[in-house]
């Protein structure tokens, strides 16, 4: 094991480096924000705007990472179809009330918060345990190269999930529509 | 050519199930023929199913499609057992909603669509194309609990299955995330190789990726800590849709679990001795539940955790050189058969819009009914293993494995499960056979639903006859 | 990376004194438009034939009280004017002006126009609901129907140019249509895909698309002054509502850009390159065109009357996305014999 980084061997912050290091805790910072924002508040559009800012911090993350074209469909995607979609079922079901769920029991309290924090404890375990080793480039993450692997090695994927797409609106119109019967 | 003929049996149900669909949309199919054509195309996949299982063309554990689905006899017959709960479960659909308003068309279309997922979800040797299939069936059987958006309780049950199957399928793909970290691939094949040279234990991104991947698959399967949801569940969803989620649900998920332990002894050989606790648990948690149980969808809810408990057992004790799967396909087999069997009977005897639900509502259904209750009996005694019935057979094949594998204390805990199960069971025997009835149980004439009943209560003796390789 | 850096934000500060400039003068074009068509002079009282109201009217927008209603949903209501300029002024770092006039050129650049756009498309949802009003929200739910509609067929419309050009780079696509006004994706003469009868029609697809997408007169459902007093802005007053005006005319830029760049050849001149200075591909004949088409959509602005949301949805679902889709299949089809 090599010995965990210290703060002598962190990129000046104006460097090159350090600048992307910064964006990248930046990205970190708005993509925490927005799943707390989602997790904590009582209104539910809140909790979706919170939803947003959490996705498009995780489209930062992609375009950190070299691939544009994922984070573009991150936010096309994510923000401007799911989003938007969810906020249209709020407005469709929610009169806007805010209600206050009874006292929390022992399971989803304190024992909830016990089983949390030892995950939470486990996955930085995990994390530094773990010597990570960078993986070999293979593609640029350009378009055409992700269509090509869409559309060879994994096909089967690719078609299976238009199954899925199918039965979710099967399945959504079936509850939505209700009544119809043979 | 040969990876066609391997997905066969998914075409067929694929292509089923859009063709419901599409015949949903003609007025000239209504209830009736749509629940024919459900029955008929479930029969049709389970026989394109036999035939690619007789063919035997495959080498064990062959990877089609670029290795993202893989065919073994193991596979071939969950497939096989998949399809007949389906096509059972199709057959009590249709007395159940004979009886039962609300039904929808593309009841049958969702049906033939989760058992698609279920056969993908035994095939997939990629964790993408399992997540993908795992998907597919969840989603199909949500659509299934929750239909009727009218009533109550099924959308309690629909909320409580989707919001911890969410749970359920984001801790799955965190998992698969660390795997993919640990080995630099998320098909099996790559996988055993690198545990096969780095160690499993030694790599922490695979040790916490199978960690939060075998929490998902608990949580589908219904083992100890992930139990909780199960009785509600199950209770909310109609009669038909419960007994197929108890059943093919049941055999895709072990299948998978199965599948997924067989990656590496390594990787199986660490988790064993926490198997063997949830295993434990498991069993006694499912016990308690339906000992206290009044009404008969719930019990059968909680003794589904116990017989989850068991086929535990079967993976702690499957060996991953060996293996056959005989033990738990046989396990799963039985149950499946007996859980259908009870199903189909319910949902013809539960009469309009699930009238006759608890124990005291069947009181002396023999007098009135007596194939009927001699069929429930019968399912009822091969789930407590009695034998000569399936379930005993299947349980004896499991805690003889255990016993072979070394784990004497959990058979022996097996045993004991077992035999408190004898309490809730021979409950409903006793008060079916040795009460005055106070119901006519009359219900609406039709002729399937008892065959099938009839007919799944003699395979229940006839398969305990067919012997198993351990 | 630093001069990336350096260069993306002179290309933002760049891009909102274009979109800054453009909004104010659009405004003042569209009302002189609109006096045009209806036969009188419009604002002519500041400055020669009313040159000096926008710089007026953005004094008087930016000292005015910033008003916040009691009862709004605070956080969400101050958010939503930015969230209807930001999105604008990010997708203009992408956009080519000219061969070398582009901020950043990113290999994706459709995708983050569209992607920007339906954030843009957030930002009404999140102002109707934020003001607590209920004019605002039926403004803001006719709003999003209409946007998230109308995305669909000009997405597609999109991908057949995209498949056509083999490259989400606006850059590449405007390189494939330099060669005289014959070779723009307009015709149905294009030399990938041979003669698709089509590509007119998709134009047209996408020209009401955007017109649809900037929610502007006959589809400007969201802010039916006579029923929805002014939609999703009714309750910002100031700078608020300034940006919302804003928003939606960088928003008109981008979409006549769009049209420029995927349909109209952009940069190029449409007689080829004659190597004489107006005759040569340069950044003249781009911004001829995009405000040839911003004339467009004022002109129907003030030509046409409102549609109803049912003719508005029907429109989209029933004619649009099928022959989009049609058009897609076709040329797809095409990719291949050709």
């Amino acid at each position: 094991m090599n010995s965990p980084a210290s703060f002598m061997d962190a990129p000046a912050l104006f460097s090159a480096d350090g600048l992307l290091g910064i964006i990248f805790l930046i990205m970190i910072a708005v993509t925490l924000t927005g799943g707390f924002i989602a997790a904590t508040a009582e209104r539910l559009v809140r909790a979706l705007a919170g939803i947003v800012i959490c996705f498009t911090g995780v489209a930062g993350f992609y375009y950190f990472l070299n691939s544009p074209f994922m984070a573009m469909m991150q936010i096309l995607i994510y923000v401007g179809a799911i989003c938007i979609t969810i906020s249209f079922a709020i407005m469709l079901a929610a009169p806007e009330r805010t209600r206050k769920t009874g006292p929390a029991n022992l399971l989803s309290g304190p024992l909830g918060f016990i089983i949390a924090a030892l995950v939470f404890g486990g996955m930085c375990a995990l994390a530094l345990r773990t010597q990570w080793e960078p993986f070999a480039k293979s593609a640029t993450g350009t378009v055409r190269e992700i269509g090509i692997e869409l559309l060879t090695n994994h096909s089967m994927v690719f078609e299976l999930i238009s199954l899925v797409l199918l039965i979710a609106i099967i399945g959504a119109i079936v509850i939505a529509r209700g009544g119809r019967t043979g | 050519m040969q990876d066609l003929m391997a997905i066969l049996p998914l075409v067929a149900t694929g292509a089923g199930a859009i063709l419901l669909m599409l015949a949903a949309a003609f007025e000239s199919f209504r209830k009736e023929g749509i629940s024919i054509m459900g029955i008929g195309l479930f029969a049709f996949a389970f026989f394109v199913q036999l035939a690619v299982a007789n063919s035997g063309s495959f080498a064990p554990y062959s990877g089609v499609l670029n290795g993202m689905l893989a065919t073994s006899t193991f596979t071939k017959v969950a497939g096989l057992i998949i399809l007949a709960c389906g096509f059972f479960s199709a057959i009590a659909a249709q007395a159940y909603f004979t009886q039962n308003k609300g039904f929808v068309l593309e009841f049958y279309c969702l049906m033939l669509f989760a058992a698609c997922g279920m056969l993908l979800l035994t095939m997939a040797a990629e964790l993408i194309t399992l997540f993908i299939a795992l998907e597919i069936m969840s989603l199909a059987i949500y659509a299934l609990v929750g239909y009727d958006r009218k009533s109550v309780r099924r959308s309690e049950a629909v909320l409580k299955y989707l919001m911890l199957g969410a749970f359920a399928g984001a801790f799955y793909i965190m998992g698969t995330v660390f795997i993919y970290a640990g080995a630099k691939s998320t098909s099996f094949r790559v996988i055993t190789d690198v545990i096969a040279t780095t160690g499993f234990l030694s790599n922490p991104p695979l040790v916490g990726g199978a960690f939060l991947i075998l929490f998902a698959f608990l949580f589908k399967a219904a083992a100890f800590p992930f139990h909780a949801w199960v009785v509600d569940v199950y209770d909310g969803a109609p009669l038909p849709v419960t007994g197929f989620m108890a059943t093919a649900v049941k055999t895709a998920v072990f299948a998978v679990l199965a599948n997924f332990l067989m990656i590496s002894s390594d990787l199986q050989a660490a988790w064993v001795d926490y198997l063997f606790y949830i295993a434990v648990f498991t069993m006694f948690a499912g016990n308690l539940i339906a000992i206290a149980q009044n009404n008969l969808k719930r019990m059968l809810a909680a003794s589904g955790i116990v017989h989850s408990g068991y086929l535990i057992i079967a993976l702690v004790a499957i060996q991953a050189k060996t293996f056959t799967g005989g033990a738990m396909l046989f396990y799963l087999a039985a149950y499946a058969l007996a859980t259908l069997g009870i199903f189909a009977a319910l949902s013809y005897l539960a009469g309009e819009e699930e009238r006759r639900v608890s124990f005291d509502d069947f009181k002396g259904l023999a007098r009135v009914r007596p194939y009927s209750a001699a069929c429930i009996s019968i399912f009822l005694l091969s789930m407590a293993g009695i034998p000569p019935t399936a379930g005993f057979m299947g349980k004896f094949y499991i805690i003889a494995s255990a016993f072979q594998a070394g784990h004497v204390s959990l058979a022996i805990l097996g045993i004991v499960s077992s035999i408190l199960s004898m309490w809730y069971y021979l409950r409903l025997i006793v008060l079916m056979y040795f009460r005055e009835p106070e119901d006519r149980f009359e219900v609406a004439e039709m002729t399937l639903a008892p065959l099938g009943t009839i007919i799944l209560a003699i395979c229940v003796f006839a398969i305990s006859f067919y012997p198993v390789v351990l | 990376m630093s001069l990336t850096l350096l260069n993306v934000v002179l290309a933002v500060f760049i891009a909102i004194c274009f979109v800054g400039a453009n909004a104010a003068y659009l405004v003042w074009c569209e009302r002189k438009g609109a006096g045009f068509y209806q036969r009188r002079p419009g604002p002519m009282e500041n400055g020669w034939w009313g040159l000096l109201q926008p710089p007026i009217d953005g004094v008087k927008l930016m000292t005015k009280q910033l008003l916040i209603p009691g009862g709004v949903d605070k956080a969400i209501f101050m958010v939503a004017p930015v969230l209807a300029m930001f999105p604008a002024l990010i997708s203009f770092v992408t956009i080519p002006f000219s061969d070398n006039i582009v901020a950043h050129p990113i290999d994706v650049g459709v995708l983050v126009i569209f992607a920007f756009a339906a954030l843009g498309g957030m930002s009404l949802l999140v102002a109707g609901w934020g003001s607590r009003n209920k004019y605002s929200m039926i403004s803001s739910v006719r709003a999003v129907s209409q946007t998230v509609a109308y995305e669909i067929p000009l997405l597609i419309t999109t991908i057949t140019i995209v498949m056509i050009s083999g490259s989400l780079n606006l850059g590449d696509i405007v390189q494939q249509q330099l060669d005289g006004f014959l070779s723009w994706n307009v015709w149905p003469l294009h030399k990938e895909v041979g003669f698709n009868l089509l590509m007119p029609v998709s134009f047209l697809i996408l020209f009401v698309c955007s017109v649809a997408e900037t929610n502007r007169a006959p589809f400007d459902l969201g802010e039916a002054e006579s029923e929805l007093v002014a939609g999703f802005h009714t309750e910002y007053s100031s700078m608020g509502f300034g940006l919302f005006f804003m928003g939606e005319y960088a928003n008109i830029v981008i979409g006549s850009c769009l049209i420029t760049i995927l349909f109209l050849g952009g940069w190029s001149c449409p007689f080829g390159d004659l190597g004489i200075f107006p005759f040569t591909h340069n950044v003249g004949w781009f911004l001829l065109k995009i405000y040839l088409i911003i004339f467009v959509f004022i002109w129907i602005r003030w030509t046409f009357p409102r549609t109803t949301i049912y003719g508005l949805l029907n429109l989209s679902w029933k004619y649009l996305i099928p022959i989009s889709l049609f058009n897609l299949l076709l040329t797809a089809g095409l990719l291949k014999v050709f």
